[in-house]
């Protein structure tokens, strides 16, 4: 009988922890008790906000010596490479300023919104995701910010991602390239798509473009937002790497890449824009 | 200090170290994984009775910073300890490495027994040629930090067995 109990214990223990996590799991995947579960998730999330912010400041200085110590030659390249790209960006900005007057104007006749009417907070990254499966950053921003479930996450570049939980000082932001991300999205042509993650250091994916649309690689792709969209109209988000159309296939595959950096962010914009 | 108050500053610890300095450790954009040690660690040391516990309270843990569904790491950790403290026996007094090697492999087997059973639950974009990089860097890393990791948790737990058979090798 001592015999039985040493060796059933174990098992009975792990049964209940078992079964125990499944409930967790299912409560949380159904959305019972999601709220209370949530609570405490931003909770812990603030809870360790100030000792990532103590760590952020004791070692930053030395994250950055070391890193322009190990890569003072790649420094010098991009060092170079970014002086080139202002010389053009001030050039391209003349240009695009005109354009930009222009469509405000055709915004205002026809009495629809843009991406600079909507309201905004800026939050500085402070981590990556805490899972080796999500891509994902947090920002050190939440609701207290007035930062929401679902928000659209932008930089200056472009469509970072989307807000997918918040706690009263942090916010976890999905990143675009993330395979459960999708976004609405128009081509050159005035075709629209739906642009989905494709995974680490993977171009998204566009689907729904019909075979005969004319679609050029570098054509910069834009999110759509048609009515009840989760992202407002003309945020970049790509630009086009590959596009073919199988013969007999009723949809174009077309690959785009990220306009914006994902791996060197530092600064995010949140817009505050709800669909609809 | 009581093992009762030892294995709540553990597992906190191991929290923030995770969360301040391991998670910017990346190698082709994967971390390790310091909380996915401690079932490991409390198998060898403590059994498949402490083991599983030991990973139902580091897997919740580990849930609280993920977008994925409460409770998924504390399923997979429980069975993770206790598998490992089944085989126990015949390594306590085994030479050091042999445990530092279960809780590398052990490592990559959590990683992958993870992504399994999120499949289950919906979550089906974990399983594709990212798995094996993701499981071979924690492998990889998860393998020195055991190295001070399971000497912590035997600590915590109140069990010098493992620290005997590290004696004794």
């Amino acid at each position: 009988m001592a015999i039985y109990r040493r060796s059933a214990r174990p098992r009975f223990t792990l049964l209940v922890l078992v079964l125990t996590s499944i409930t967790l799991v299912t409560l949380d995947y159904r959305g019972t008790g999601s709220s209370a579960v949530e609570t405490v998730k931003g909770a812990s999330r603030d809870a360790l906000a100030p000792v990532q912010e103590f760590s952020d400041r004791l070692f930053a200085p030395v994250g950055s010596m070391v890193g322009g110590i190990l890569h003072y030659g790649d420094l010098q390249a991009e060092n170079e490479r970014l002086r080139q790209e202002i010389a053009d960006h001030r050039g391209q900005l003349h240009q695009a300023q005109a354009v930009e007057r222009e469509r405000q104007a055709l915004l205002a006749i026809n009495a629809l919104g843009s991406v600079q009417d909507v309201p905004r907070v800026h939050a500085r990254v402070v981590s990556t995701s805490a899972s080796n499966f999500e891509l994902a950053l947090e920002i050190d921003k939440g609701a207290d910010a007035g930062v929401v479930e679902g928000m659209p996450v932008v930089s200056g570049a472009g469509l970072v991602g989307r807000v997918s939980a918040v706690s009263q000082r942090r916010s976890t932001v999905v990143l675009l390239t993330d395979k459960t991300f999708g976004v609405g999205v128009v081509l050159p042509s005035g075709d629209t798509g739906v642009a989905n993650g494709g995974g680490f250091r993977a171009d998204l994916t566009v689907d729904h473009v019909e075979p005969d649309t004319a679609v050029a690689l570098g054509d910069s792709v834009v999110t759509s937002g048609l009515q009840r969209s989760l992202y407002p109209r003309g945020i970049p988000v790509g630009r086009v790497t590959a596009a073919s159309a199988p013969a007999g296939a009723l949809q174009q595959s077309v690959s785009i890449a990220p306009v914006v950096d994902l791996e060197r962010l530092s600064f995010v914009t949140v817009l505050q824009w709800t669909a609809g | 200090m009581r093992p009762r108050f030892r294995i709540p500053v553990l597992l906190v610890t191991f929290v923030v170290v995770q969360a301040i300095v391991l998670r910017r450790l990346r190698i082709e954009g994967a971390h390790p994984e310091l909380l996915l040690i401690v079932p490991l660690a409390a198998g060898l040391a403590g059994g498949r009775e402490r083991g599983a516990a030991m990973g139902f309270a580091a897997g919740l843990l580990a849930d609280l910073f993920l977008l994925a569904p409460f409770g998924l790491s504390a399923l997979v950790y429980s069975v993770l300890g206790f598998t490992v403290g089944a085989f126990r026996s015949g390594i306590l007094r085994s030479t050091w490495w042999i445990p530092v090697a279960i809780a590398a492999g052990g490592s990559a087997l959590g990683v992958v027994g993870y992504a399994l059973v999120s499949t289950v639950v919906g979550q089906t974009q974990m399983i594709d040629s990212r798995l094996a990089v993701v499981a071979a860097v924690v492998c990889i890393l998860n393998a020195p930090l055991s190295i001070a990791a399971i000497p912590l948790v035997t600590w915590a737990l109140g069990d010098d067995g493992l620290s005997r058979g590290y004696a004794g090798s």
